[in-house]
């Protein structure tokens, strides 16, 4: 607890009971509260062409149709590079309702966000925003969330989930050219691995130098060790609090911490081995863009899932 | 103001003579969803898919809605109207007709729109 009494904009959200969880910057740019709705959380999937009006287009991007092709003869293709064509498992308003206990809610309200994952092993599906920041500061995002197993088979499933996700693709704001400095396109990233051939891991790794985002290859954190809260029962939703920062001048993560543990990240980066190429390094129609993705990946062949119960989004000026 | 929401369950998906079922949605907070079904392309000698809405209590036991299933058998679009419902929806797929060698016998789209 800091002793020195709070300014009055600390005052107002602490008592505020929607922000007093949060701890945002100082603007305010989104308030996602899963009890009013979906908020533009939605699947994500990556860029296909599907058009001709676009002289530039990056190569190795395929059409609808090549895509379903390849993926047919491809079933371990990545995720950032495969079309949801076929079943997929989708973001939806969630009220956490099991056989036993019924319907448990959100920690706030009647709903929360929920990302699910197919029953197979290696599914892996995200819920996706584009949001952007008019400012060239810091940026940061906060959600309160929790991840369990399906409940159906009354097992507690907390090693059938691999992996939660928090990744952003980030591109400069293309007045930045001004200064004489090409617009650059980065990602930074955060995965809690959870679980891995039947045995927890429980540690926190950061993309510093994948080239792709939602693959890695990802970097353990040296003080990445925790252990979250799952709880005991299957039905038993438990949840926890994260924030992360970076910095978008900077190309810098500043700070990362989750329910009570800060980790060491500050004045990391991400920079993409080997270089992206081409269109990938470009950042042509999305000046400003932070594209940002909640995920989770399934060990096994069940479903698993992340629930948001509400997201906050906040920037500085500089 | 009313929310509403798409959920795309399958896009572009085939399917050959069986059966099977979408992944569980939850949906409390909608008063009414339409099930939307679009047939891409179809195949085979008497091609039929067969879709009937499911719901269940607590998203493990799944038991079919009232409402009377579609029969698709040639490309366009056709919905199931559902008001009473619950929480959680599915939908189950039944295809026959299809070509005997296991190839597909249409290519699908489902969604839910939901509403409420």
């Amino acid at each position: 607890m800091n002793d020195s009494p709070p300014s009055f904009r600390q005052a107002l959200l602490r008592a505020d009971p929607r922000f007093s969880r949060y701890n945002p910057l100082e603007r305010i740019l989104h308030f996602d509260d899963f009890n009013t709705g979906l908020h533009g959380w939605q699947g994500y999937f990556p860029d296909y062409d599907g058009w001709e009006d676009y002289p530039g287009r990056y190569q190795p991007v395929d059409s609808v149709m090549q895509s379903v092709e390849k993926a047919r003869h491809d079933a371990a293709m990545r995720v950032d590079r495969k079309l949801p064509f076929g079943p997929r498992a989708v973001p939806m308003l969630s009220s956490l309702t099991s056989w036993d206990v019924g319907s448990a809610g959100g920690l706030t309200g009647a709903y929360a966000l929920k990302v699910p994952t197919l029953p197979l092993a290696g599914s892996k599906v995200f819920a996706q925003k584009r949001l952007g920041s008019p400012w060239r500061g810091k940026f940061r995002v906060e959600t309160w969330f929790c991840f369990k197993a399906d409940a159906s088979d009354f097992q507690l499933g907390e090693t059938d989930i691999r992996a939660l996700y928090l990744t952003f693709d980030v591109m400069d704001l293309h007045h930045v050219q001004a200064t004489g400095q090409p617009p650059r396109r980065w990602w930074p990233a955060l995965r809690y691995h959870n679980a891995e051939g039947g045995q927890l891991v429980r540690r926190w790794q950061a993309n510093i130098g994948s080239e792709g985002v939602k693959d890695g290859p990802w970097e353990y954190l040296a003080d990445g060790n925790q252990d979250l809260g799952y709880n005991r029962a299957a039905t038993k939703y438990q949840w926890n609090y994260l924030r992360f920062t970076f910095d978008l001048a900077r190309y810098e993560y500043v700070d990362f911490h989750c329910h009570g543990k800060e980790f060491d990240v500050r004045g990391r980066r991400h920079d993409p081995l080997p270089p992206l190429q081409g269109w990938r390094a470009g950042t042509d129609k999305c000046p400003g863009l932070i594209g940002t993705g909640f995920g989770i990946e399934a060990a096994n062949n069940k479903r698993c899932y992340l629930y948001l119960d509400g997201v906050v989004i906040s920037a500085t000026e500089s | 103001m009313k929310t509403i929401h798409t959920a795309p369950l399958e896009v572009l998906s085939t399917r050959s003579n069986g059966s099977f079922t979408t992944e569980p949605h939850e949906a409390g907070w909608a008063d009414e969803a339409l099930a939307v079904a679009y047939v891409r392309e179809v195949a085979g000698p008497a091609p039929v898919l067969v879709l009937r809405a499911q719901i269940s209590a607590d998203g493990a036991r799944w038991f079919d809605h009232p409402a009377s299933p579609l029969h698709l058998r040639q490309p366009g679009g056709a919905s199931l109207v559902l008001s009473h419902f619950g929480n959680w929806l599915r939908l189950a797929g039944e295809v026959s007709g299809g070509p005997p060698d296991g190839a597909a016998a249409c290519v699908i789209d489902l969604y839910w729109v939901l509403k409420g």
